[in-house]
């Protein structure tokens, strides 16, 4: 079964208190009417994704809660309940109801008191987990990634001195084997982290802007933004490097309040009997055998000059 | 643990406690005072040197506590060797064995260096190590054989216990169900009961609940059909995946002196910080390793845009671990990285102060290309041995339920009988057995495996008259091995022959090539435990049982008996035809023969019974060849090997390794088989005789050279072009272990093509009489049969393993894939074998080979599921007594106007395309009748869901018309695809042999797919053409 194929999408209305309370908004009034078009226009398109969508209702109390990413982690049959920011935890037992009670996904929780994990920190790349330890994740919250997804490389990627507030927003899945990536400062930290921690390749599509690299595989599919919001240079990079379907969405107005197409939905693969793990692991990733041989034994440092 | 046990016991008094079977079992080892004692019980080794050995104890993977006589200067190496030979292991350099150390805790445990003494390693304390998996392969999946592949299934499953390897709850239920699939077969309410009652005493992860249970038993019920090879193909393919498998874990602190762990892999060196990783080092990036009292330091290469090398060191408890820590980096660098190991340098020029240590085994690259060379077919794993001693509860259910399943297999009709006899006869063998089987142990499988490849050349050398004999070159390759498993597992041979014989027609496809020659062993122990079913005994296994046990005696008489009997029956059959024949030989496959019609019945029992009437059926088979008098030369040297049963043991060495030497040249020389054959014949015989198996070899190596010339044909034939169906047979095989051990005399390519044939019932009979008996004659039918049948039968059957295999390894869409494979297989069989059968089976047996396939197939598909899932069956039960009624009475020439099947198959399998050609056998008229046979409990297909119709083909060749049918149903989450198909035959000729032809038609839908369950099969005949409804095979019959 290979990642990426989902066949459920957890979305959630925008509440009207979204106007003022959103957290990304700073300060301005959001345009929610515009904000709500825009919403109807991504469900629209992820109807078209091959996908069962399941629509929540707002909750006027979470102005945030129309992204509900961050709620949880699901990978398989497994979920994990998110713990974000305390303004927003509210939000997730809407979402624990959804993926227990009527997905029936195993579902976990973060044991540790003081973990703090935010789904927009976690970006599954099919392969292994880059887990963004930052302004909303924790050590413990990586741990607690660790714990409900053992079967996974876990790669911690440092993200606390980087100007984003999640992982995800300078990293996405662009396509099987296929991570899409900012350029900036951003880029260049989380790209040397994954060098030096990921197990496994794949290629990296650079792009110069956050809102370029705004994107989500489902289905084999990419959702991504349009070319008006992108500029030129990045859509046209795209259009050539991304052969398979892809679907514009255009998010001007919920991306000011931090919103990204991958945040307004929880993907899930959901299936009666499971008999693989989930994955994307070919023979080609399982350490080839390889003629290298540059490494010498010494049991003493003294024995060698 | 009490079968292995007990034949330990056997040879050293009682100094093990049996009971700690479980790896922690270091306390339970023997003093060195006692070793002595040991010595005087194993009368080999110990009467030797009494005073210079010691007894050690090695924890198997499975649990087993084995008990290893051994020198105390013995290097590790001894100790390997004779660990790896007891497990007949090939692919051993991934494994290790490992000790403790007083000092250290239980849990820490160091790899014994193969090269040292092991007196210098374990210094103290009582010599018991374990054995386990040292370097994991990167994709166990690509191991070569099945064996191999199933221990590291279980160091895997004892990693996850031990939490080594942590999963999430969705993986447990994942791999756990593939576990209680490889252990207990396919999930049958009838065995199982309902609920989770059958695996709640099953480990499945350190901490499970009941809601694990519940999920894993949902889960297996969706893995019905898969052999247990094939199950543990899927397990290996999941927990390959997982981030910490093969990860070798050590405690240490980084330089600020924070907690870390150190794991070692194949990639190199992880560090891990609360679970979390935080550095990773592949080994290109790592110029130096060394250690420094309890320090352990790595140089790094420089970076992209670095100019310094980076030394990091780590801190460990004490010196001994940083040195265990070292030495597991370069023997893990050594394995994985390099082309061969790194050979230290011998320079003088400095005194070296530091370890010299260096890995000095074969390298991944080395292990994997010395595996090409030594390459054997896949051996029969007889997992119900391991299993049973596992100290897990598991494993023991799971040996009682092989043992049910095993008769199950053979008899699915009358499963209780069988089970009975056999579990009996199984107990009481055991330590009657213990003592040869000791013997057999001894036996290295480094020389069998050195003569194999020099006989390799000396079957080049032999005349190309030879040929026929290849399949029992292949035989006496499987007897070899299939002897010194026996040997090993005196208990086992009849329950644990059974159940490799079902694994091996139920696992595996990708395996194939490897299962040749385990196939074969498989097949001999199966013959017998067949034979053990029907109580009547299996005469080759039964000569030495009976050697044992009085009973074995009076089942040998009746047996006489029953071979009398069965003879005269053969004859009358012949007389009939040759389908009545080889209804009976299906039938004898199956206990419920008993029940059918008493000729039938004695032809069963003689088929189950035993070798010589396996043999003798074969012959029959072979009719032209040998006819009855090949029956009854088989019969008479089965007597003599009676009498020399004792000498046979010892013979049986010799022979076993001029068997693996035959089957190296096999292998080597596929076409060179047929002058090999001559050889193998020959050499086959004497094994045979050996081990009192062999009784009908001799009149069948009359029969079998030219039977054997035929098969080269046949073989030559099929072999290339049924390849890929080899591959998708290759579980066939396994069910068929006894036609694999045929086969695998062959060239690879005809293994496959034999193991199809096996399929066909009489074949299959055939084949177990021989790798059982032993008797060339009859193993020469059997190859004989298998070719002809190969491309019939490995139709049938490689699509059904296929689709197992595709299936799991396919992934979801294998169902409609398979569609198309099934067409193919539509063909009945290829007309160069049918001429083949012809000529051999001119006296009938054709026909009966033609029926058997019909009944084989359902055969073959129950012991491929190990009795959960008796697909076959409900045909079988109900409509037997009607089928072998019909069969047998209308043999002659009304029989067998039943067509109509309907099946359910859940999985579909790639198959090859085969001709469909018929010629010949005597026009038979029928009057017009419809038989319907239905599995009970089973609905028929209308009441079924409609379905999804998926796809509709059809195939007509010159007599006949193939329409396949294939709906898709879900249900509960469970896809069903149901297949109809329809095989109308239609004849303007005369000649055309009807009942061969519905007997094919009904073989290639019952052996269509192993995973597919047959529910329904309506025969019509109709001197009018006509088509039923449901009927899947409208066999018309035109006057």
């Amino acid at each position: 079964m290979a990642a990426f194929k989902h066949n459920y999408a957890i979305i959630c209305r925008i509440p009207q208190s979204f106007r003022d309370r959103s957290i990304g908004a700073q300060g301005k009034k959001m345009d929610v009417d515009k904000a709500k078009r825009e919403y109807e226009q991504f469900k629209a398109t992820l109807k078209n994704c091959d996908i069962n969508i399941i629509e929540l209702q707002e909750d006027e109390n979470y102005p945030d809660c129309c992204f509900v990413e961050d709620c949880a982690v699901t990978i398989g049959g497994t979920a994990l309940i998110a713990r974000p920011v305390a303004s927003r935890q509210g939000e997730v037992g809407e979402i624990r109801k959804v993926l227990r009670d009527d997905l029936g996904l195993k579902v976990v929780e973060i044991a540790d008191p003081k973990a703090t994990l935010e789904g927009g920190d976690v970006l599954f790349t099919g392969k292994e987990i880059l887990v963004g330890i930052g302004k909303r994740t924790n050590e413990g919250g990586a741990q607690a990634v660790v714990d409900a997804f053992p079967e996974y490389p876990i790669t911690p990627i440092n993200i606390a001195d980087l100007d984003i507030l999640h992982l995800k927003n300078a990293i996405n899945v662009a396509g099987r084997d296929i991570l899409a990536i900012c350029g900036g400062k951003e880029g260049k930290s989380i790209r040397s982290q994954m060098e030096q921690l990921a197990e496994y390749r794949c290629k990296l599509l650079h792009l110069e802007s956050q809102v370029s690299i705004d994107m989500l595989y489902i289905n084999g599919r990419l959702l991504h933004r349009t070319r008006e919001e992108m500029g030129d240079s990045n859509y046209g990079c795209i259009d050539e490097k991304i052969l398979y379907t892809r679907h514009r969405v255009s998010l001007e107005e919920l991306s000011k309040a931090g919103g990204r197409i991958a945040s307004m939905v929880l993907l899930v693969s959901k299936h009666r009997s499971q008999k693989k793990i989930i994955s994307n692991l070919t023979e080609d990733d399982i350490a080839p055998f390889s003629q290298f041989k540059d490494l010498t034994y010494a049991s003493n440092t003294l024995t060698k000059k | 643990m009490a079968e292995d046990g007990d034949t330990k016991r056997g040879e050293e008094t009682s100094d093990v406690p049996t009971d700690h079977e479980s790896s922690g079992i270091e306390d339970t080892d023997k003093s060195p005072s006692k070793n002595m004692a040991d010595s005087q019980k194993s009368p080999k080794k110990a009467q030797t040197r009494p005073a210079n050995t010691i007894s050690c104890s090695v924890v198997l993977l499975d649990g087993e506590n084995l008990e290893v006589q051994i020198e105390k200067r013995a290097t590790g190496q001894q100790l390997f060797d004779k660990v790896c030979t007891h497990l007949d292991l090939l692919e051993r350099d991934y494994f290790g064995i490992t000790y403790t150390d007083d000092r250290d805790p239980p849990a820490m445990r160091y790899w014994l260096n193969l090269e040292k003494k092991i007196s210098k390693q374990k210094k103290k304390g009582p010599w018991v190590f374990s054995f386990a998996l040292k370097f994991y392969p990167p994709d166990p999946t690509q191991l070569q054989e099945s064996l191999t592949r199933y221990l590291v299934c279980l160091q895997i499953r004892r990693d996850i216990l031990d939490g080594r390897l942590p999963c999430s709850f969705v993986t447990h239920a994942i791999l756990g169900s593939y576990s209680v699939q490889a252990d207990k077969g396919d999930y049958d309410p009838a065995q199982h009961g309902y609920g989770i009652d059958y695996i709640k005493d099953m480990p499945f992860a350190p901490v499970q609940t009941q809601e694990l249970l519940e999920k894993i038993h949902e889960l297996h019920k969706q893995h019905k059909g898969e052999t247990p090879e094939a199950a543990d193909m899927h397990f290996l393919e999941n927990a390959k995946k997982l981030a910490m498998y093969g990860v070798d874990l050590h405690k240490a602190k980084d330089s600020k002196g924070i907690d870390i762990l150190l794991g070692v892999c194949a990639s190199g060196l992880l560090v891990y910080r609360d679970k979390l990783r935080i550095n990773r080092f592949v080994w290109p990036k790592i110029l130096k390793i060394s250690y420094k009292r309890n320090n352990f330091y790595i140089r790094l290469r420089p970076g992209e845009f670095e100019s310094h090398e980076w030394t990091i060191g780590f801190k460990l408890d004490n010196h001994r671990y940083a040195k265990r820590l070292w030495k597991t980096c370069v023997e893990h660098h050594a394995f994985f990285r390099l082309r061969e190991p790194d050979v230290p340098k011998g320079s003088t020029l400095f005194p070296r102060l530091g370890s010299k240590f260096r890995y000095s085994g074969r390298t991944l690259f080395q292990t994997k290309k010395n595996l090409e060379i030594l390459g054997r077919d896949d051996r029969p794993l007889k997992r119900s041995n391991y299993r049973s001693t596992m100290p897990y509860g598991e494993n023991r259910a799971r040996s009682v339920d092989e043992l049910a399943m095993r008769t199950h297999d053979r008899d699915p009709y009358d499963p209780g009988h069988a089970n009975t006899l056999e579990r009996k006869y199984s107990e009481d063998d055991y330590h009657n057995r213990s003592l040869q089987d000791d013997r057999n142990r001894s036996l290295p499988d480094e020389r069998n495996r050195n003569d194999r490849v020099p006989t390799a050349l000396a079957t080049v050398g032999l005349p190309k008259g030879m040929k026929p004999y290849d399949p029992e070159e292949g035989e006496t390759r499987t007897r070899g091995p299939g002897e010194y498993e026996e040997g090993r597992r005196p208990g086992s041979r009849e329950n644990l022959t059974d159940t490799a014989d079902r694994r091996h027609r139920t696992p595996g496809d990708q395996e194939a090539t490897l299962q040749g020659e385990p196939v074969r062993e498989e097949d001999a122990m199966a013959v017998p435990a067949g034979t053990v079913q029907v109580a009547v005994s299996p005469k080759n296994a039964k000569e030495e049982e009976k050697e044992r046990k009085k009973r074995e005696k009076e089942e040998e008489k009746k047996r006489k008996e029953e071979l009398k009997k069965k003879q005269k029956e053969e004859k009358e059959k012949k007389k009939k035809g040759k389908g009545k024949e080889k209804i009976a030989l299906v039938e004898m496959d199956r206990p419920s023969a008993e029940d059918r019609m008493g000729d039938d019945e004695n032809a069963t029992e003689r088929a189950q019974l035993g070798h010589e009437p396996d043999a003798a059926e074969l012959e029959r088979s072979e009719g032209v060849m040998a006819g009855a008098g090949i029956a009854r030369q088989g019969s008479v040297p089965e007597k003599e090997h009676d009498e020399d049963t004792d000498k046979k043991t010892d013979d049986k060495d010799k022979h076993d390794k001029k068997g693996k030497e035959k089957g190296k040249d096999k292998q080597k020389d596929k076409k060179d088989e047929g002058k090999k054959g001559g050889f193998l014949g020959k050499f086959k015989k004497p094994h045979k005789d050996s081990k009192s198996k062999l009784e009908s070899p001799d009149g069948s190596s009359a029969a079998g050279a030219p039977v054997g010339d035929a098969h080269d044909d046949q073989a030559g034939l099929a072999g290339p072009g049924h390849t890929d169906a080899a591959d998708k047979s290759r579980p066939h095989k396994t069910e068929v272990s006894t036609l694999t051990a045929v086969l695998s005399s062959a060239s690879e390519t005809e293994r496959p093509v034999f193991q199809r044939s096996i399929s066909v019932i009489k074949q299959e009979d055939s084949d177990d009489a021989t790798s059982k008996d032993g008797v060339p004659g009859s193993g020469e039918g059997g190859v004989a049969r298998k070719d002809d049948y190969g491309p019939g039968a490995g139709i049938g059957v490689g699509p059904g393993y296929s689709a197992r295999a595709g299936g799991p390894l396919g992934g979801e869409m294998g169902d409609e894939s398979f569609v198309d494979r099934k067409m193919f297989f539509m063909p009945v069989t290829p007309p160069p074998k049918e001429e083949k059968h012809d000529n051999k089976l001119k006296t009938g047996l054709n026909l009966s080979n033609d029926t058997m396939p019909f009944f084989a197939p359902s055969a073959t598909s129950t012991t491929g599921r190990p009795g959960k899932v008796p697909p076959p069956v409900p045909v079988k039960g109900s409509s037997r007594g009607g089928l072998d009624s019909e069969d047998r009475s209308g043999h002659v020439k009304t029989d067998i106007p039943p067509t109509v099947a309907a099946e359910r198959m859940k999985y579909n399998a790639d198959l090859d395309d085969t001709r469909v050609s018929t010629k010949n056998v005597p026009v038979v008229k029928t009057e017009t009748c419809t038989v319907t046979y239905e599995k009970e409990g089973t609905t028929g297909p209308d009441q079924d869901d409609a379905g999804v119709l998926i796809s509709a083909h059809s195939h007509s060749s010159r007599t006949q018309t193939v329409e396949t049918t294939t709906y898709k149903t879900e249900k509960d989450g469970v896809v069903e695809t149901r297949v109809e198909r329809k095989v109308v035959i239609s004849s303007e000729d005369e000649d055309l042999d009807h009942d061969k032809l519905l007997a094919e038609a009904i073989r290639s839908v019952t052996e269509f797919n192993p995973d597919i369950s047959v529910e329904r099969i309506e025969c019509m005949r109709e001197f009018e053409d006509s088509e039923g409804d449901h009927s899947k095979y409208a066999p018309n019959t035109a006057v």
